[in-house]
């Protein structure tokens, strides 16, 4: 990484992944800087969905970026960028969440409640829901909870999730049926 | 009657893409139907579930990380340790002011102790302080800050050319937590007891 440089240069914001993912494996930082300004945020949700707690998601959101630039050399252009930092993304959540074992999301007021909301009830209630929801989806087995995460957070095709999981479209529907249908068991109908 | 659909045609159901022969099979099988519309549930709940949204200059600063981490070859420290320190970068701002306008206008007797900013520490900026989760002495930390900063003089603010301190009282009652405020504290003794030449 180091060796191949911090290159300056003119790097187009608007231009496509592929175009920066070229520029950044021959060494240009502002290419993939672009890079990671486009797709943090995504990043970040990814990994916050594993693990439940902004600094553990801070923490793997950068390791996903680093790993990325050093594997950037290696990457094969057929990809969609998307798909292979989302690859990157699960695979370092997975690492952390099997070392670390499940946490309780802490119940952060300030971020959760929404202080706009006319009924402070409600809008605590919502939030708790959402934490329960949050909970659930990270307690599914691993298969289940990258397709259902994918498929419905991120909008890639089953095909995608099934490139990143390393499974067929048909698995991954069915792990994605059988998410749903664990949710349901453990979360019952919404109040 | 055909066959009940299989989980993956279910999930192509509610992505409505199943063919039109198997979404018939639902319109006349009770279990189809209600297994779609527990799914159809689900789906909605789960979609509607975001996660917190970070605070704005976390964005920006992540990118500086991972800039400065590939720089480094991915020797810089990971996010949570920045974090952690990072409440010295202001504080060490803070402090050397303090120190610079201890050292120029320093009191020459007692008496003429010039007090500096106002006494008054808001009841929102103190109210956090009592209920410190961390068991510290926390109060005291931050009284004697109080004390300490009042003590030092005003005149070097102006007689410097210095723009105005921000009232040290409600950023170190807002901010800091309890070791921070005794670092705070040395920090500040350090300029009162300092000998005046």
């Amino acid at each position: 990484m180091a060796e191949r440089g911090v290159t300056a240069g003119a790097v187009d914001p608007a231009a496509d992944d592929a175009v920066l993912v070229a520029a950044a494996a021959a060494g240009s930082a502002e290419a993939f800087d672009v890079l990671v300004t486009r797709h943090r945020r995504a990043v970040y949700q990814l990994c916050y969905r594993y693990v439940r707690h902004h600094d553990d998601a801070a923490d793997l959101t950068q390791d996903t970026f680093v790993r990325a630039w050093r594997a950037l050399p290696t990457f094969r252009r057929e990809a969609r960028f998307t798909t292979w930092i989302y690859r990157i993304a699960v695979n370092v959540s997975l690492n952390k969440v099997s070392a670390r074992g499940p946490v309780a999301e802490p119940i952060d007021a300030e971020t959760l409640v929404d202080h706009t909301a006319p009924r402070p009830g409600d809008a605590l209630a919502d939030a708790e829901r959402a934490a329960a929801v949050r909970a659930a989806v990270a307690a599914l087995p691993p298969r289940q909870r990258a397709a259902l995460i994918l498929r419905t957070y991120h909008d890639l095709s089953h095909q995608e999730i099934a490139d990143i999981v390393g499974t067929s479209v048909g698995a991954v529907k069915a792990n994605v049926f059988h998410a749903l249908a664990n949710l349901r068991k453990r979360l019952g109908a919404r109040p | 009657m055909t066959p009940c659909l299989t989980p993956a045609e279910f999930v192509d159901l509610a992505e409505g893409v199943l063919p039109a022969a198997r979404v018939a099979h639902v319109a006349g099988c009770v279990d189809c139907r209600g297994t779609a519309a527990d799914l159809a549930a689900t789906m909605a709940e789960v979609t509607a579930v975001d996660v917190p949204e970070p605070a704005p200059f976390f964005w920006a600063a992540l990118n500086r990380r991972v800039r400065a981490a590939i720089d480094d070859d991915g020797a810089a420290p990971p996010w949570r340790t920045w974090r952690r320190w990072r409440w010295m970068a202001p504080l060490a701002g803070v402090a050397t002011a303090l120190v610079v306008v201890a050292v120029t206008t320093g009191p020459t007797a007692p008496g003429e102790i010039a007090v500096a900013g106002p006494t008054a520490v808001p009841a929102e900026a103190t109210a956090p302080v009592a209920a410190a989760p961390d068991g510290v002495d926390r109060d005291d930390a931050l009284a004697l800050v109080l004390d300490l900063a009042d003590a030092l003089p005003e005149a070097g603010e102006t007689t410097l050319g210095l723009a105005p301190l921000p009232d040290l009282g409600e950023v170190a009652a807002a901010t800091l937590a309890a070791d921070e405020l005794r670092a705070l504290e040395d920090l500040l003794r350090t300029a009162v007891d300092r000998p005046t030449s």
